[in-house]
């Protein structure tokens, strides 16, 4: 079975097929590829057989790229140095490579300068990358006769300035990457005549400020990445020209206001990313003309709450990221119409109250995060329409463990897998605080009067019961019913334990003209009161004392 | 159950990818590229290291992940993937390619999940085992490309039937309850085996990689040994359980239920519960790398089938991409459960090579050169013992849980009545005297190992 006869052959032809012509101490495929890897190797080989056009040097010990290098290979098409530690290029390197297309010069630690007038040789040359170098300085003519030049990678360097003029010649340019460097500040012209270019990387600089038509004539621009620089304010306009852009990458800035219509020119933007800035507030119309935002992602921000109806308009968003905010409230229709959303992140705020209709009618919502905040109690329903959620994370909450809570604990069961909230504890009452909510019955969670209830007296002054599983006479004396309530943004909720009926929620919306928050109200009719146990006809005065 | 912890896992690995990511196939100088790029866009995370050639001369290179690259620290488990060792099956090649991108984008955003598993685990990639057959398949693009066309190295060898077998010899030590690890490999070994063979063996030996998974393509299972049948005359495949059996398929089901389809069964024209099979129930495969790395080395290794199409096309990779995502880092945060712990002498210097031996399975593991050792185990009650030459031996019981790995530490003291004779020095460097000494008859011995004493 072995063919121990192919494994003779191994030792006679220990090259390969191409063994004869390849330089020495490379290797050589296909016909027409080198790669060399001799650690030994201190130059580039004298002579490469005119039928190699791509070299590739790993790791070898070439320090210094000699005047003529490439005299007498100028047949060659490709050249990749990867990670030799070339300390300096020659004037002259690259003298006669007239049909070079790709040059790449990467991983050298200790190459800080490039001569100009370098790549002056290299005229059809398509694709260059001088990535993570020490390249300090970038002269003004570098590039003036590589006019052919689609891509231009140099990230990872150390260029503290460029020149405005610098890309003046790379008119069919569509990728500039000059991330990973050390750019305080760019020339408004610096990109002016890169009509061509769609992918422009200025990620992780040091730049501070942008003036206001540095991007102006990048009509063509897809994806703009500005993040990890120190940008504090956005000019108005700095995009107004970029009607093709699809990701903006603001993230990891200092950016402590946005003015209103800056993304207003931004009809194709798919993926906004501002995380990690100052934001406190934003303003109401940001997104009004963004309709194909698809992922908005604002984490670690200082906002507070939003403004209502702040993301109306966004038709296709699937994912908005609102986590590691400050926000304590969120406008009851904020969310409203996103019919697309499926991930909502709220973690890591301040939310102490949720309204009722905040989800409503997101039939798309998969998943809600909640977690981390200061939520003591949901609101019965509150995720009535959201049919497709299951995933909602709400420990480290301080949740209040009564009666308010049993919607929640009933849809929890219901509908999602226990183990997400297996975490999820009771802040109180005492004693129950700790305790996994999930593991208590539904009977623990109780209501009664708070403590303090000294000071508010209320009474229900006519309950009726009716129900037609439970033939329990009518309740007309009522002073043995315990009551809480609570009163959220104008809404009082009153919760009666009922002998009865375990637990019967009262909610109604005051009406006092007066702004009193909830404490005073009176009914001249019955509410008629739908429970999960009961039909209840209920008159209600509550009154301070 | 399961599925729905999958549905989790899915949620709440909610990763930022904003870099464009480009899925394309790469050919070797694109995945030079590549892997540089990559070390040189997370370099205190990463190196790159050539294991070896290929018959043609391409270098094996692998892609190291660490927060000390390059650096074994102890009770930190060494992990590998292998990719293409089957030139024509090229999704694992292109996944591994993806993956070095993700782990290094994704610590550079300060990725919590992706953070601490670069902290605490080693990892090793190897995108291609076998680039010369990478090339001839590539050369027949993805419509044209046959079925074996590129499958095997230059030299027409299959790969995954290059390696020693060993199961031969354990299936008949199972019987007469001999040695249940680190099989001694027959002397000319390696005048038999490959070029990439013989880089992947001594690799395998140089690091105490504790877990793996070798990527292949043609069908959509994980695959768990033994590869070869235990049934010598057996024409049809029969199931081969190795001593670890409910491990490995508790491994294999991590990964097809953290992958997007795998474990729903039906796949390729084939059906697999939940995604996984034994490797001999499927078909017997002699000289596998699977058997080899259980028992030659500490290695649990399974074989991720991973497409239909073995060479499928450009614009699949993405789809493919994100439906093995999650399984990809979910399998390499399996390395962390069981036991692990430090063997230690009575001067506190760990000792190496000594024996870790688990109460009911057959299958003993080994400590590395620092003492430190790894037991991959389910949540239970073992008694676990620790035994090394002239050394008195060591048992305790414990009770391993479900999430991190329990730390159990053994302390051996010099045992002076027991001296000599310890039959059970493990073998575990393939070039050390004490490999050759293991298929030396003990008659022709010339001088008894007593001046390697360990730790000094």
């Amino acid at each position: 079975m072995f063919p121990t006869t192919l494994v003779l052959l191994l030792f006679i032809l220990p090259q390969g097929p191409f063994a004869e012509a390849c330089p020495t101490s490379c290797n050589c495929f296909r016909i027409y590829k080198v790669f060399c890897s001799d650690e030994k190797m201190v130059d580039v080989p004298k002579e490469i057989k005119p039928k190699f056009t791509e070299i590739v040097f790993v790791e070898t010990s070439i320090r210094t790229l000699k005047t003529g290098s490439f005299r007498n290979n100028t047949g060659l098409t490709k050249i990749i140095f990867l990670n030799n530690n070339i300390v300096s290029l020659e004037p002259g390197t690259f003298i006669g490579l007239s049909d070079l297309t790709e040059l790449e010069i990467t991983g050298n630690p200790l190459l800080s300068t490039l001569n100009a007038g370098i790549f002056d040789d290299l005229t059809h040359l398509n694709k260059l990358i001088i990535a993570h170098n020490a390249i300090q300085n970038l002269s003004k003519e570098l590039f003036n006769n590589t006019e052919d030049l689609e891509v231009l990678k140099l990230q990872g360097n150390k260029i503290d300035n460029i020149s405005n003029g610098t890309f003046d010649q790379l008119k069919h340019l569509n990728t500039l990457s000059l991330g990973l460097n050390q750019i305080t500040m760019l020339p408004e012209g610096l990109f002016s005549n890169l009509n061509n270019l769609k992918i422009l990387y200025l990620n992780e600089n040091r730049i501070s400020s942008l003036p206001p038509g540095v991007f102006n004539n990048l009509t063509e621009l897809t994806d703009l990445a500005l993040e990890g620089n120190l940008i504090e304010h956005l000019p108005p306009g700095i995009f107004s020209h970029l009607t093709h852009l699809q990701k903006l990458r603001l993230q990891d800035n200092s950016i402590m206001d946005l003015p209103t219509s800056v993304f207003s020119s931004l009809l194709n933007l798919a993926f906004l990313n501002l995380d990690n800035n100052k934001l406190d507030t934003l303003p109401n119309d940001l997104f009004h003309s963004t309709p194909n935002l698809f992922k908005l992602s604002l984490k670690w921000n200082r906002l507070k709450t939003l403004p209502e109806g702040i993301f109306s308009g966004l038709f296709k968003v699937k994912t908005i990221v609102l986590s590691h905010n400050q926000i304590t409230s969120l406008p009851k229709r904020t969310f409203m119409e996103l019919m697309t959303l499926t991930k909502l992140h709220l973690e890591n705020n301040s939310l102490a109250r949720m309204d009722r209709e905040l989800f409503e009618n997101l039939t798309n919502l998969e998943f809600i995060n909640l977690s981390d905040n200061q939520l003591q109690m949901l609101p019965e329903g509150i995720f009535d329409s959201n049919y497709k959620l299951v995933l909602v994370p709400l420990y480290n909450n301080p949740w209040n463990c009564d009666c308010q809570l049993t919607y929640i604990m009933q849809w929890l069961h219901e509908i999602t897998d226990l183990t997400q909230n297996s975490q999820m504890r009771c802040e109180s009452p005492t004693h129950l605080k700790g305790k996994p909510i999930l593991l208590l019955g539904t009977e623990k969670l109780e209501c009664s009067l708070p403590e303090n209830a000294a000071d508010i007296s209320f009474s229900l002054r006519r309950v009726q019961v009716t129900n037609r599983f439970l033939n329990s006479p009518n309740l007309s004396n009522t002073s043995s019913i315990s009551c809480t309530y609570s009163s959220l943004d104008g809404a009082t909720f009153l919760s009666c334990n009922i002998p009865t009926c375990r637990s019967v929620k009262v909610r109604f919306l005051a009406q006092d003209e007066s702004e009193t928050q909830g404490l005073k109200y009176s009914s001249a009719n019955d509410l008629i009161l739908n429970s999960d146990c009961a039909v209840t006809s209920v008159n209600i005065t509550i009154n301070l004392t | 159950m399961a599925e729905r912890m999958r549905f989790l896992v899915n949620f709440f690995f909610l990763f930022e990818v904003t870099a464009s990511v480009n899925f394309y196939h790469h050919n070797y100088e694109d995945l030079v590229r590549a892997l540089y790029n990559v070390q040189n866009e997370c370099p205190y995370i990463t190196r790159i290291y050539s294991i070896g050639q290929s018959t043609q001369g391409r270098h094996l290179y692998v892609l190291e992940f660490s927060d000390n690259p390059g650096i074994h620290e102890p009770l930190e488990p060494e992990f590998k993937y292998v990719g293409n060792m089957h030139g024509n099956e090229v999704l694992g090649r292109e996944l591994l390619i993806q993956l070095s991108e993700f782990l290094c984008e994704a610590y550079r955003l300060g990725n919590d999940r992706i953070t601490s598993l670069i902290h605490s685990t080693r990892i090793h990639i190897l995108p291609s085992m076998n680039p010369d057959g990478y090339e001839v398949a590539a050369e027949q693009g993805p419509d044209a490309n046959g079925f074996l066309t590129g499958r095997n190295n230059i030299n027409e060898i299959d790969l995954n039937r290059n390696f020693p077998d060993l199961n031969t010899q354990i299936y008949y030590y199972e019987k007469i309850n001999g040695p249940n690890h680190h099989m001694p490999l027959p002397d000319n070994w390696k005048s038999q085996v490959e070029a990439e063979t013989l880089a992947t063996i001594r690799w395998m030996t140089s690091y105490n990689f504790v877990l793996s998974a070798n990527l292949h393509g043609g069908a959509v299972v994980a695959n768990y040994p033994y590869d070869k049948s235990r049934v010598r005359s057996a024409r049809y495949a029969s199931y081969s359980a190795t001593p670890d059996d409910t491990l490995f398929r508790k491994l294999a089901r991590t990964y097809s239920y953290a992958h997007g389809w795998m474990h729903q069964g039906w796949n390729c024209g084939d059906y697999f519960e939940d995604g996984i099979t034994n490797g001999a129930h499927w078909y017997s495969l002699s000289k596998g790398m699977q058997d080899f790395n259980y028992l030659y080395t500490n290695c649990f290794e399974i074989t991720l089938e991973l497409s239909c199409n073995k060479f499928p096309r450009q614009g699949d990779l993405e789809r493919e991409w994100y439906g093995n995502r999650d399984a990809l880092i979910s399998y390499i945060e399996e390395v962390h459960q069981g036991i692990k712990g430090m063997v230690l002498d009575e001067n506190n210097n760990g000792i190496p090579n000594a024996v870790i031996s688990v109460s009911g399975i057959n299958h003993d593991v080994t400590s590395g050169e620092m003492g430190d050792y790894f037991r991959l185990l389910l949540p239970g009650t073992y008694t676990v013992s620790a035994s090394a030459p002239e050394r008195k031996s060591q048992s305790v019981k414990v009770t391993v849980g479900p999430a991190e790995p329990l730390q159990v530490n053994f302390q051996l003291q010099t045992d002076k009545a027991l001296n000599v004779q310890e039959e059970k020095t493990p073998v575990k460097n393939l070039n050390s005297k004490a490999h050759l000494k293991k298929i030396i008859p003990r008659a022709l011995r010339k001088n008894p190992r007593d001046k390697s004493r360990i730790g000094n």
